[in-house]
């Protein structure tokens, strides 16, 4: 690929740093409708858990995807 | 029903810790919340929504089998970045398609048409985001803002670069995939320029240049209901200087009082797009001055307040569970 075919911006392109996050252990609390570690806590006092790139923990990070989408928007 | 019995819906990712903290802070309060996610509609939820000819609103319910919520009760929405609707695999396209469409647009509009509070209404969170309408806006609203450019012409890019009395620094218009050859996601992150870069590869799309901020530190000012919770990010790596997004270990955090001009115009800024909660990026420079970078009006927070203890997740239960009388 020639780099005029490539627009200027994108020849900084780069994988994003993801912070990780981890759901080991975490189950679904249905009665209190939250996510919570093995020993009842909630999961988000964790240090992996509330991470500043990976909303959704799908590895992808938030930087890489419009996070405004709304399809019906 | 009365009012303390009213319902707050979350809809959201069941895996989001922030939404794990609203949610628990307001089953401290005791204040009802049915909590659900997007993608569930149409397999696994059912929606039923009647309007009457002498109605004003929408009646019915939205039931997950477990928590079914009367529409009209319906106190608060907090719609923090949900799933889109999943249609069964049996269903072939071009029908699919067509289907999420429809449940897409009947799922989220109905819930906007609710007389309900948000935060926020993805239609404002939309057209809020977008930088070249968020740069005008803040500097209108007061706000200090860094000289732009958005051109795809080289050669206006060039003589903005030289004119500039310091560096000049790009950054994308848009966040967007941009998946590489090895299929993974990049990102095109805040980067430095010089004007002898600049080449007829501007021409391929619209560009986004700025001069350099020189910076003392950055604070994200988290901005909830009208509450504002200002946390100094201090890069300590040229990486995570230029852009904290790239050097996570190399930050330190803090917190600070907001300067009074600036929360004036923040609070403008987020009336005149009708935004409850937004995530502002600002940067101090040494001399003390905040220049507005931009606003991120779904931008995460439970990283700040687990980082600071700023009270963050507090002050959606204050608004959502309408504290302050609504």
């Amino acid at each position: 690929m020639s780099a005029t075919t490539v627009p200027f911006a994108a020849r900084a392109a780069t994988l994003p740093a993801v912070m990780p996050s981890s759901l080991l252990g975490v189950t679904w609390d249905t009665g209190r409708q939250i996510n919570v570690n093995a020993d009842g806590t909630p999961w988000y006092t964790s240090d992996l858990a509330a991470s500043t790139t990976d909303t959704n923990l799908d590895g992808k990070s938030d930087e890489t995807a419009d996070p405004y989408y709304a399809p019906a928007s | 029903m009365n009012g303390a019995a009213r319902p707050v819906l979350v809809v959201s990712e069941q895996v989001d810790a922030a939404t794990d903290m609203v949610v628990d802070e307001l089953n401290m309060r005791d204040i009802p919340v049915i909590r659900l996610d997007a993608e569930r509609f149409p397999q696994h939820l059912t929606l039923a929504a009647e309007h009457g000819a002498d109605s004003t609103g929408w009646r019915g319910t939205l039931d997950d089998g477990r928590r079914p919520v009367r529409l009209e009760d319906v106190r608060a929405v907090y719609y923090r970045r949900p799933g889109r609707s999943h249609i069964a695999d049996s269903v072939e396209e071009p029908y699919r398609l067509w289907a999420r469409d429809q449940a897409d647009a009947a799922f989220l509009n109905i819930l906007s048409a609710l007389p309900a509070r948000w935060m926020n209404n993805p239609h404002a969170d939309r057209y809020a985001a977008h930088k070249p309408i968020q740069v005008p806006t803040a500097a209108r609203c007061g706000l200090s803002v860094p000289r732009s450019l958005i051109t795809n012409d080289p050669l206006v890019a060039r003589d903005f670069v030289r004119r500039l009395p310091g560096p000049a620094i790009c950054k994308p218009v848009l966040s967007g995939r941009l998946p590489g050859m090895d299929g993974r996601r990049r990102m095109v992150p805040t980067h430095r320029v010089e004007a002898g870069d600049l080449d007829e590869s501007v021409r391929l799309t619209a560009h986004y240049f700025q001069e350099e901020i020189e910076k003392d530190h950055e604070v994200r000012l988290t901005v909830v209901g009208g509450q504002m919770f200002g946390c100094v990010i201090r890069g300590t790596s040229d990486a995570a200087r230029t852009d904290w997004r790239t050097d996570y270990e190399g930050l330190e955090y803090a917190t600070t009082a907001v300067p009074a001009e600036v929360a004036a115009g923040v609070t403008s800024f987020m009336a005149g797009f009708g935004l409850v909660y937004g995530a502002f990026d600002f940067a101090v420079t040494p001399s003390g001055e905040w220049v507005f970078f931009e606003c991120n009006p779904t931008g995460t927070w439970a990283w700040v307040e687990n980082r600071t203890g700023l009270p963050i997740a507090a002050a959606h239960a204050d608004h959502l569970g309408g504290r302050h009388g609504g």
